[in-house]
């Protein structure tokens, strides 16, 4: 048992950007399924426990649209993010989400183009260590983990290079929206809200574009679903094509360098990694066990449910925590320690069930590609410190990232 | 409550108990099952699910879309033996099905 009282626990609470796990450790230990007054939520962190709640989409629901009018009323119906957000996918339920899911997992998720997104990504990520050939110092994090994700995704939807200068500022003032891990007024709605119409802009000129000139990328594929009614309206159409630009970066530009920086904090998992390259794939499954960027996701059972033993009424919100389940020990052996040779049980760092995330396979191949790109090309790099301090963690309750990670040699 | 029984070669079998109409695929990961991997979370698209049942049980199973047989094609799986298990029902009827647990691991 760990000494933490849960009974003050709050998911916003600042140390949990810096290291999260030992609360993680005490809720699942002391109550796994636990009523947190604060935020007025549950937060489930049992493997067991989150495996049933994702797995049963007639039961939990995300209701986008109920949550978030029920928190700032009916006036959010104006608002261009709530209106981008509830059009997207991965936000949608039921016939919706079954209506559209289908066009991406039939792109994303097939090992045929699993094969074929690799060289890009090879590529992307061999052109980046060129770039910095001559630097001995640099950010992990902005001058590549972040640079991989938007190259790669910049190149499926056909953004020339130089555009992302314009537009790829905007995922950053998108992303805290989408989560809800800030307040929807002021600075924070009204950034969020010029990103999105700045974003549909662009995407429905490009999109237009290149429908009179359609390639194999996933911007005609997606104009193909949308030609074949896949998308209901052209605000549908375009709000999924944001979505596919900004899912990709967060998530990928944090997994890179939590990555690199839990290999460093474990240097005899680094070594074996270096002294050999057959294990990469196995220490990626690892790495986003160990620390996966999406710390949590919400769900919103429709009817009275009993999850690990707690009665849960209709309507409430479920804080699921992947991170902590990721951890259970009832699954995984020695859970809190990174083994880059572990192997077997599926994570839940990509949620399961009908919701997982579609981009799951492209983020474990700019992982694998990213860090033997790295650890190949700079192979005595150091990092500046192993514990960055807490201004460098994102500082946000359920996606954990860096902003950055400073490293020479 | 039926149940369906899923062999590990490594690890010996695990009993499984279900619902009729959950997925076996489901079922699975709610039990954390090593190997059942399920990437796409059950549309068929990733082939990391797949299962080999006993000879008496695949006879029993409604037949394969095309879209299985492909993803079980592609991904080097027989067709004529192997199933994806997010694609399997389970029924009453089923109660005792058994199954080998293939090689899901594709990094």
């Amino acid at each position: 048992m760990t000494d933490i009282d849960i009974s003050k626990f709050d998911p916003r609470d600042p140390r949990m950007s810096v290291d999260p796990y030992p609360v993680y450790r005490a809720l699942r230990e002391q109550d796994p399924m636990h009523w947190v007054d604060a935020t007025k939520m549950w937060v489930a962190t049992s493997y067991k426990d989150i495996a049933e709640i994702l797995t049963d989409d007639e039961t939990y629901k995300h209701r986008y649209e109920h949550r978030e009018i029920s928190r700032y009323g009916e006036g959010v119906r104006e608002q261009p993010y709530f209106n981008a957000i509830r059009r997207m996918v991965f936000m949608m339920d039921g016939a919706d989400h079954a209506r559209i899911r289908p066009y991406f997992a039939k792109w994303f998720l097939s090992p045929v183009r699993a094969r074929a997104l690799q060289p890009i990504v090879e590529r992307i990520a061999t052109s980046l260590m060129d770039e910095l050939q001559d630097k001995r110092e640099f950010d992990i994090v902005a001058d590549y983990a972040y640079q991989i994700p938007l190259r790669v995704i910049g190149e499926l939807l056909t953004v020339p290079a130089e555009d992302h200068a314009k537009i790829a500022h905007s995922v950053e003032a998108i992303v805290p929206l989408a989560e809800g891990s800030v307040p929807k007024s002021g600075e924070f709605l009204e950034r969020g809200n010029a990103a999105l119409v700045l974003l549909y802009d662009y995407f429905r000129d490009l999109a237009r574009k290149r429908r009179a000139n359609p390639g194999d990328d996933l911007l005609s594929a997606m104009i193909a679903a949308a030609d074949e009614g896949g998308f209901l309206d052209e605000d549908e159409f375009i709000a999924n094509i944001i979505l596919v630009y900004f899912a990709g970066h967060d998530t990928t530009t944090a997994s890179t360098s939590l990555s690199i920086l839990a290999l460093h904090r474990h240097p005899e998992e680094l070594a074996k990694l270096k002294a050999n390259p057959g294990l990469l794939g196995k220490a990626v499954e690892e790495l986003f066990r160990y620390e996966p960027p999406g710390q949590g996701i919400g769900r919103i059972p429709v009817r009275d449910v009993v999850v690990g033993g707690r009665k849960i009424e209709a309507g409430s919100v479920i804080l699921c925590y992947l991170a902590a389940g990721n951890r259970d020990p009832e699954v995984f052996e020695r859970p809190d320690r990174l083994i880059i040779e572990r192997e077997g049980h599926k994570i839940l760092s990509f949620a399961a069930g009908i919701h997982t995330c579609l981009g799951n396979l492209l983020a474990r191949q700019e992982l694998r590609i990213g860090l033997h790109t790295l650890l190949t090309r700079r192979p005595s790099l150091q990092l500046e410190t192993i514990d960055p301090p807490a201004a460098s963690f994102k500082p946000s309750a359920v996606s954990r990232g860096l902003r950055t990670l400073r490293a020479y040699g | 409550m039926p149940r369906a029984v899923l062999i590990d070669a490594d690890r010996g079998s695990r009993e499984l108990a279900y619902e009729a109409g959950d997925t076996l695929m489901v079922i699975a990961v709610r039990n954390a099952v090593r190997g059942i991997e399920a990437r796409c979370g059950g549309a068929r698209a990733c082939g990391t699910c797949a299962i080999e049942p006993e000879a008496a049980w695949l006879k029993l199973l409604p037949p394969m879309s095309e879209d299985e047989r492909e993803m079980l094609e592609w991904t080097g799986r027989d067709p004529a033996r192997a199933r994806l298990s997010c694609q399997i029902a389970l029924t009453a009827q089923l109660d005792g099905f058994t199954a080998v647990i293939l090689d899901n691991d594709i990094d």
